[in-house]
């Protein structure tokens, strides 16, 4: 297998809180093949991001098995990940779950409405930022870092106090 | 075992007395059929008191639970921090313990003495590691206080908060040139004598002490941040110290808020003002960290940080402290400088926290 075949394995590999993949959700660097040692790039969503070693225990298994015998390294870029990164098939199956990427001005995943008010700065996640529609009454969590957290629009409501 | 009963012509009888009241077993009756149960209920529990609702069933249509059943009729899911008591027993249970002891085990010191090389000038990889001292305890203190909330958002920003700092702390130390062995020593295999914490951490005990103490050090590590980037722009790690210094922004507008809130109560505003003060009388030493041993980079080639270095980074903190802490700020005119041993009860109980939860691990998961 070449580093793009071998890259395609990793873009399989679902993010372990959303049915997403790698690569579309914007996590999935690069991938380098050199005298048979993978080198994975990979850049969490977000610097305290909990499931670093769970994406990279996926990313092992999936690749010791399409490509067996091969030495593997993970390698984290902290602080890479950035919400252009996602592609439009990320966006789909992010929508589809329920989130919003930050960087645009969000909108409903469910409704589609733009009558959105920001819930409180933090989420359930260290990765989303929760969001209320005023259309369909659904909860939604947008997912960004805290450059674009800073960049949304929409006022916090009644803040914390 | 729960079970069905055998005696077979007793009939268990449910009767309501008012339409306020609950619907309620009132007793058992015995009777030969089925039918003449209901009128023979009536005429025992039925006679004097007008009855809105009268339900019989005969036992045997009954499962009951049997008297060795304690364990299974026990709540299974009751979690402590969800009982009303809760915050209050826990604040009382933590007043009452004793400080945990300063002095951590002397068997856990693996080598990692800290010269104290005082002849070199410190460089920015000196005041980072001190700075990620002083987070590692912030996360700390901030992570026991996530169950002491009633109010979801402020949980789940303290929890964040703390996550953050935590893995700041990680970060900082990853950039400075250790491997993840290394760092998980440093923080956990470390005697506290070794740690040069910030005065500013032995205040950590109290929610308006960690208000404010929170607010200078999300302040401090913004402004050695902001620093570190205009030193080597275009350097790779500049995307890591740029995520932190984003993220640090947010907690320091989290503590705005909480200092103005705490400061405009009637209720607190006394308790904040002096916590305000001690914490920030403390924070002179925010970039006064001595040269240590270890680490490298942040960034390798970058000048030492020299006296003149430490003036400029605590005036940009004495503005950003004031604008966001309010006035009241005792913040010293000059820098301090750090050193060893210091962080009280507030160190030391994070590092028996966090010792005493590795322990308890299976061998080879901190492999």
């Amino acid at each position: 297998m070449n580093a793009d075949q071998l890259a395609d394995v990793v873009a399989g590999v679902s993010d372990p809180e959303i049915d997403v993949g790698l690569r579309d959700l914007g996590v999935l660097r690069s991938v380098s093949l050199t005298d048979g040692r993978i080198r994975v790039h990979l850049t969490p969503t977000r610097l305290s991001c909990p499931a670093v070693g769970e994406i990279a225990r996926r990313v092992r298994a999936a690749l010791a098995e399409a490509a067996p015998g091969h030495g593997i390294e993970v390698v984290w870029e902290r602080g890479a990940w950035q919400p252009a990164a996602v592609t439009a098939a990320g966006r789909d199956a992010l929508r589809r779950g329920g989130y919003r990427v930050a960087g645009t001005a969000p909108r409903c995943p469910y409704c589609d409405s733009e009558d959105v008010e920001q819930a409180g700065r933090f989420g359930g996640a260290v990765c989303k930022v929760p969001y209320d529609c005023r259309g369909c009454g659904s909860t939604f969590d947008v997912i960004g870092t805290a450059g674009c957290n800073a960049m949304l629009p929409t006022p916090v409501r009644g803040g914390s106090r | 075992m729960p079970h069905i009963p055998t005696d077979s012509d007793v009939y268990e009888v449910f009767a309501q007395s008012g339409h306020g009241t609950a619907l309620s077993h009132v007793g058992s009756i015995v009777s030969p059929r089925p039918d003449a149960a209901w009128h023979l209920a009536k005429e025992t529990y039925g006679r004097r008191d007008d009855l809105v609702k009268l339900w019989v069933v005969r036992r045997t249509d009954m499962i009951v639970s049997s008297a060795g059943d304690r364990d299974l009729l026990a709540a299974k899911t009751r979690m402590p921090y969800r009982q009303p008591g809760f915050p209050t027993a826990r604040r009382r249970d933590r007043s009452a313990a004793p400080p945990a002891v300063a002095a951590p085990p002397e068997r856990r010191d693996s080598g990692l003495t800290e010269r104290r090389d005082d002849a070199r000038e410190p460089r920015l990889t000196d005041l980072w590691l001190a700075l990620a001292d002083d987070l590692f305890v912030l996360g700390n203190r901030l992570g026991e206080r996530i169950v002491d909330y009633i109010d979801l958002e402020e949980a789940l920003a303290v929890g964040s908060i703390g996550q953050e700092a935590l893995a700041h702390a990680g970060t900082i130390l990853v950039l400075c040139g250790f491997d993840q062995p290394a760092v998980d020593a440093r923080f956990f295999d470390r005697a506290q004598a070794q740690w040069q914490v910030s005065r500013v951490v032995e205040r950590l005990t109290d929610w308006p002490s960690l208000v404010a103490g929170g607010l200078v050090i999300a302040a401090a590590v913004a402004v050695l941040a902001e620093r570190t980037a205009e030193a080597e722009p275009g350097a790779e790690w500049l995307s890591a110290i740029s995520a932190i210094r984003d993220e640090q922004l947010v907690h320091l507008d989290h503590w705005r808020r909480w200092a103005r809130a705490l400061a405009a109560w009637p209720e607190t505003r006394t308790e904040f003002a002096r916590a305000y003060a001690e914490v920030t009388e403390c924070a002179g030493d925010m970039f006064g960290a001595r040269p240590q041993s270890q680490g490298q980079g942040v960034p390798a080639a970058a000048p030492p940080a020299g006296p003149a270095l430490a003036v400029t980074l605590h005036e940009r903190l004495a503005v950003l402290v004031g604008d966001n802490g309010g006035p009241g700020s005792r913040l010293p005119d000059g820098p301090r400088t750090r050193t060893w041993g210091v962080g009280g009860s507030a160190l030391a109980d994070s590092l028996s926290r966090g010792r005493a939860i590795r322990d308890h691990y299976a061998p080879g998961v901190f492999s």
